[in-house]
């Protein structure tokens, strides 16, 4: 039994399969390093010129294509008929394509998306109520990594049929603050108070001027939205900034910020609406 | 001691300077350097350095970053800059310049201190404004850069200034070679292409000229590497970012309101 395997392994490490499988090696390893280094000029070179986007293309574009030409080249040195092969593959590939119809849906998709450039990589984006900043775009999904740091995969077929909002596509944002204050207040000194807070607030910009609308007379109180503009990557630091601030000028002045209430009246200007008691009272009533 | 002079400081030792609104405290504590700073409400007209004395001085809410150097000899110095961005000037009222004419307004800019550390050269320790400007864009809101906001009356002339010693003056020269007249209400200078010039009297940048051809074309912007409004005076600083002496750029703001809602 022994001397069986052993006569075995003589025959398959003859010098001639020997010299193959150095061969083999030598392309894997010459392969993969001249792949690296090309991947490292590329990088290096677009980096100035090209979005991060364009670099991640072209870098996967170039390994599949290196990684196609090395497996190519070690079929050649086993001696496999190549034209076998790819005749095996395009039948194989009829069959595939059928039975992976959504991946290539996804691939379509995935190529719409790129050519769309409605965001790239870096972007934070909202998509189904999951907001995140866009890892890599590739051509079956779209990786992002959400601000409680979960990684979520997002099929591109899927992004190509929903609303997709890019946040940070435009340099500078608007941040709309919804408040409500009581009928009995001054809207002329709240306004006045609302835009001093944010000319004084370093983060909100100057230009575009603020925004103040009083939206409606709520069932609480006077509905009002102060709009301010920022630039994109201070959003945490003007919103915390605006809301404490118009918290303490709001009580420092006095202006009440209404709660949800229900008021009941029996005209513009009335009484208390009066209880009546009807009947005696109930003898087990303490 | 002059304020932008080379200094050291002895162990135990605690600096104060007053540039403007901002208090700056630098403190020698054995192998640390400490600093701390503070704004007052309201831009005061003040350039000062003094020795603490007693601790009890300083305010009880500072809060202080910790330096470590190699050398406690090491020595400092204050350095005088522009503002790291460029800066949107709003005068106070908007400005209409005829037509073939010309005009220069003398823009104060706060400073920006360089905490400069090193015995022979030296390296940038800190850096703190001495006036926290608000940010502005300049631009549409989809294309535009950031920059800081200055109100300013552009004055044009320098004895109107009065005493300012803690801001820089930018003199900025406007010609209009435009068809009709020039009607504006911001302006835009790249002040990080800007040198600092310390005089006898105050601290200058070197001089801006803009050149406006019209609303179809981009101003020509020149950056002149002198200043010619005190004889003697020295570099301070250099330009942060070098650039050409003639750039082509956008630089007026004509467009005064913006009132997209919903």
């Amino acid at each position: 039994m022994f001397e069986e395997i052993l006569s075995g392994i003589e025959k398959i490490i003859t010098p001639a399969n020997m010299i193959v499988v150095l061969k083999i090696a030598a392309i894997i390893v010459i392969g993969l390093l001249f792949l690296r280094l090309i991947l490292f000029y590329v990088k290096r070179t677009m980096k100035k010129r090209f979005s991060q986007q364009s670099i991640m293309i072209v870098r996967k574009l170039l390994s599949y294509t290196a990684l196609f030409i090395i497996l190519i080249l070690i079929l050649k040195q086993l001696n496999v008929k190549l034209a076998a092969i790819l005749g095996a593959a395009g039948i194989a590939g009829i069959a595939i394509g059928f039975a992976s119809q959504t991946s290539l849906s996804n691939i379509i998709s995935g190529v719409f998306l790129i050519s769309e450039k409605a965001f790239t990589v870096g972007d934070i984006i909202k998509v189904d109520g999951i907001s995140g900043i866009i890892l890599s775009v590739d051509l079956l999904s779209v990786k992002i990594r959400t601000f409680d740091n979960q990684y979520v995969r997002i099929p591109n077929e899927k992004l190509i049929n929903t609303e997709v909002v890019n946040v940070t596509k435009f340099p500078i944002r608007r941040l709309d603050i919804n408040l409500t204050i009581a009928y009995k207040e001054d809207l002329s000194r709240v306004r006045e108070l609302l835009l001093e807070i944010t000319e004084k607030n370093p983060h909100c910009l100057d230009n575009p001027e603020p925004l103040f609308v009083i939206k409606e007379f709520g069932d609480h109180g006077v509905e009002l939205l102060l709009g301010v503009w920022f630039f994109k990557t201070d959003y945490l630091v003007t919103k915390n900034t605006m809301m404490q601030e118009i918290k303490e000028h709001f009580d420092r002045e006095g202006i009440e910020i209404p709660f949800p209430h229900l008021s009941l009246y029996a005209g513009s200007i009335s009484d208390p609406l009066k209880i009546q008691m009807i009947g005696n009272k109930p003898e087990n009533l303490h | 001691m002059n304020m932008w002079d080379e200094f050291q400081i002895e162990n135990g030792e605690t600096i104060n300077w007053q540039i403007g609104s901002l208090s700056l405290w630098m403190e020698h504590r054995d192998e640390e350097f400490l600093i701390s700073q503070a704004y007052s409400d309201e831009d005061i007209n003040v350039l000062s350095a003094t020795q603490v004395r007693d601790h009890v001085d300083l305010p009880e809410d500072l809060s202080w970053n910790r330096y470590i150097v190699q050398d406690p000899s090491t020595k400092f110095q204050l350095v005088p800059a522009l503002p790291d961005r460029a800066v949107v000037v709003s005068p106070e009222f908007p400005i209409k310049l005829a037509t073939n004419s010309d005009v220069v307004f003398y823009m104060s800019i706060p400073v920006w201190v360089q905490i400069m550390a090193g015995n022979e050269k030296k390296a940038l320790f800190k850096e703190i404004p001495s006036l926290v400007l608000s940010n502005t864009w300049f631009g549409d809101t989809m294309t535009g850069e950031l920059c800081y906001a200055l109100t300013t009356r552009a004055l044009r002339k320098i004895e109107d200034h009065g005493d300012l010693r803690h801001r820089i003056i930018c003199p900025v020269r406007i010609l209009n070679l435009g068809s009709e007249p020039l009607d504006f209400q911001n302006l835009c200078v790249h002040v990080e292409h800007l040198m600092v010039f310390g005089g006898a009297e105050h601290l200058w940048s070197n001089d801006v000229s803009i050149i406006y051809r019209g609303d179809e074309q981009p101003s020509e912007i020149r950056y002149e590497d002198k200043m010619q409004y005190e004889t003697e005076c020295v570099i301070l600083s250099s330009e942060r970012v070098p650039s050409q002496k003639t750039i082509i750029s956008k630089s007026f703001s004509f467009i005064k309101s913006f009132t997209a809602f919903d």
